[in-house]
């Protein structure tokens, strides 16, 4: 058919304006209330033809980690417990290796695996539980040689899988993937937030401060764009960064005045990504999705704007990417 | 002229633009000057390309043959390199102009003919990630992040028209043949239809599940879209809605593009592969980049296509696709990902945009 111009004008209404951070957690249960289904899983978004974006369209074990973690962040009792412990064992070989169903990410893959892996632990650590068969020799053997080929971003799943199933990482994995976390004259590694933010939360997770902080924080407040964001290239390069961006600069200048405005102005731009069926997005106008719930949801929690269960869970700093971990106190407007 | 949603006149934007020669006049003294162009460009180009590697890939018709070759003529005979990631280019309609949108809300349009005369038009601080030449050659417009379109008028560099309806970073723009219309795609999901002599919306399309990275039409008028939702939809203007949706992947479409007869449709994947359709059937699918297949484009003829991709921080590449016959494919290694590439009107000519800001010509 072509395209001719039409006499009708149709004016539509224009989409919802920003929501307030008060409504952030009712619009989250809304959207879990809409995507929980009773095998215990979780749809990555209320249409059930959305396929997901980011984590949740790369394996189906995101969208139940993060809605595991965001349940126990606010002392809710998840829809399907038990049948969500049970999905979530059941996804685990013999040999140790979680694995996805549905996802975009072969799950017999070196980063499939880690990522799975990783994502299992840490849900079944959210709920008070261990993995069936001891899951670090997947990390043990991929860190013989595979590692090196992994997303720049993959660094710190490995302490986080170590210390949620109870261990520390051990030395010589240390030693590795230390070897991969090379920064730039900025302190940036691989150029982009999303690596700097992995090391980042490694070194929090080990208990060593970050070398280079000074520098990192500069580039991150330097880089802030002018909505309050870390949207600086095309969109599916940057889902993650403004979370990123906030995470790390907690974790490496949290008390610093200047450092505590960008993360309020992040804030705003978070509250901004809430969309009227109660979920976020990973931008503005974005479709509500599992994984960008768990991003802008997490940068709320750390800008103070939205209050997690007190008391904090045991062991918060291993929910998920460490939206718990930082301590400061929010800045009173 | 700045209309509101309502379509009332608000205000004048004044033109925001560095440099001052007339563009659309330079367009038409050189409608006829393009096979000067395309031969001085050719002067600068050295080097004939060997086929030394063939790959089959393709369907009873297609077929796909890889070359692996190193000479001067990979190399581009234009560069020009900003601050910041270039996103899109394109040629105008009769292959004068290049036109390049850029991370610091910048659209630098380049003359052919003298590339040492180009114009920078500042759309605003949000980045520039898509951009088009009206076929009627009077106007641009351009897609920024922010969540508006432009039509720019090429004469002045005046901002005629925001359009202000996604909620989101506006991803794609496409005029339609005539000119008439111009459909943007956005980060919400939803395609919106222009008047583009009143900058008034006169149709809203849903029906992607996520964001509408690319948009095109074919010499028909006929509507393409593909989206993060692994989805490609041709509409129906009547009733504003999808009238066939093909399920390209279950990952995301990056790109798309569309042969002037409409008959074939070519889809650039995360993860790098690219896929072609000819008549509605899948003839092709191809791992062909490292990272994702940003961009494709097809030759005027529908002879040739044009893929470009690559992955953050790292050298990417332009693979070029012969579609009929046992011809030949050829890659151009650039320093960066590619994240947009065109061909120039004769098909003569290669544009590509890249992630270290470099927007280069390369001959076919």
């Amino acid at each position: 058919m072509r395209f001719a111009l039409l006499a009708a004008l149709v004016f539509l209404p224009v989409a919802a304006p920003a929501q307030s951070p008060s409504l952030a957690k009712t619009g989250l249960r809304a959207f879990f209330s809409k995507t929980a289904r009773p095998d215990g899983s979780f749809t990555p978004g209320i249409d059930p033809e959305y396929r997901g974006m980011s984590d949740s369209a790369y394996s189906d074990l995101a969208a139940i980690t993060y809605a595991v973690t965001l349940h126990k962040t606010f002392g809710w009792k998840l829809p399907y417990e038990k049948e969500t412990v049970a999905l979530l064992l059941s996804r685990q070989n013999t040999n140790g290796d979680f694995f996805n169903v549905h996802g975009t990410v072969d799950p017999k893959s070196a980063e499939g695996r880690v990522y799975n892996t990783t994502q299992g632990i840490v849900a079944l650590h959210a709920l008070g539980l261990k993995p069936l068969y001891n899951p670090l020799p997947v990390f043990e053997e991929i860190l013989q040689a595979d590692y090196k080929t992994l997303p720049a971003f993959s660094t710190s799943f490995f302490p986080l899988a170590y210390l949620a199933y109870g261990e520390a990482i051990p030395p010589e994995a240390d030693r590795r993937i230390r070897a991969t976390m090379q920064q730039g004259p900025d302190g940036y590694l691989n150029d982009h937030i999303a690596a700097t933010f992995h090391a980042t939360h490694y070194y929090r997770l080990i208990g060593e401060a970050t070398p280079m902080a000074d520098k990192i924080v500069a580039r991150i407040l330097h880089d802030q764009a002018p909505d309050g964001s870390w949207w600086l290239n095309s969109p599916s390069r940057d889902r993650h960064a403004t979370y990123d961006a906030v995470f790390s600069l907690l974790q490496l200048g949290g008390a610093r005045r200047d450092v505590q405005h960008a993360i309020q102005k992040a804030a705003r731009w978070a509250v901004s990504c809430q969309n009227r069926d109660g979920g976020f997005g990973h931008f503005p106008g974005s479709p509500s999705d599992a994984d960008a719930n768990y991003f802008q949801i997490g940068l709320l929690v750390m800008a103070g704007e939205v209050q997690p269960v007190h008391p904090l869970p045991d062991h918060p700093e291993l929910l998920s990417w460490g939206h718990l971990m930082p301590v400061l106190t929010p800045t009173k407007k | 002229m700045k209309f509101s949603k309502v379509g009332r006149v608000t205000r004048c934007a004044p033109p925001s633009v560095e440099g001052s020669f007339d563009f659309s006049a330079r367009v038409e003294r050189n409608l006829g000057f393009l096979k000067s162009v395309c031969h001085w460009l050719r002067g600068g180009a050295h080097g004939v390309t060997r086929p030394t590697l063939a790959s089959l890939l393709a369907g009873s018709v297609f077929v796909l043959l890889s070359v692996s070759t190193k000479t001067a003529a990979d190399e581009p005979i234009w560069a020009s390199k900003q601050n910041g990631w270039a996103g899109a280019v394109t040629f105008s309609a009769e292959g004068s102009l290049l036109a390049s949108g850029h991370s610091d809300g910048t659209i630098r349009i380049q003359l052919i003919a003298n590339t040492k005369k180009s114009r920078v038009l500042k759309v605003g601080p949000s980045p520039v990630g898509a951009v088009a030449f009206s076929p009627l050659g009077k106007t641009l417009a351009s897609g920024t992040y922010d969540g508006a379109a432009q039509i720019l008028e090429l004469k002045t560099g005046k901002r005629l028209f925001d359009l202000e309806r996604h909620k989101g970073g506006v991803l794609s723009v496409a005029f339609s043949p005539d000119g008439q219309v111009l459909a943007t795609g956005g980060i919400d999901a939803t395609i919106w239809l222009w008047n583009t002599g009143t900058g008034i919306p006169f149709g809203k399309l849903d029906g992607h599940k996520s964001w509408v990275n690319a948009i095109a039409f074919d010499a028909q008028g006929i509507l393409y879209s593909a989206g993060s939702d692994g989805l490609i939809k041709i509409w129906s203007s009547e009733k504003n809605r999808a009238i066939k949706t093909i399920d390209a992947t279950n990952t995301e479409i990056r790109s798309l593009a569309v042969s002037k007869d409409g008959r074939k449709i070519a889809a650039g994947l995360r993860y790098g592969t690219v896929k072609l359709w000819v008549d509605g059937a899948e003839q092709i699918s191809v791992k062909s980049h490292q990272g994702d297949a940003w961009s494709v484009a097809f030759s005027n003829d529908g002879q040739f296509l044009v893929s470009g991709g690559g992955d953050w921080k790292k050298p990417g590449d332009i693979k070029i696709w012969t579609l009929e016959g046992n011809k030949s494919l050829t890659t151009l290694s650039d320093n960066a990902e590619i994240l947009s590439v065109a061909i120039s009107p004769d098909g003569s000519y290669i544009a590509s945009a890249s992630g270290d800001g470099s927007v280069k010509i390369w001959r076919r």
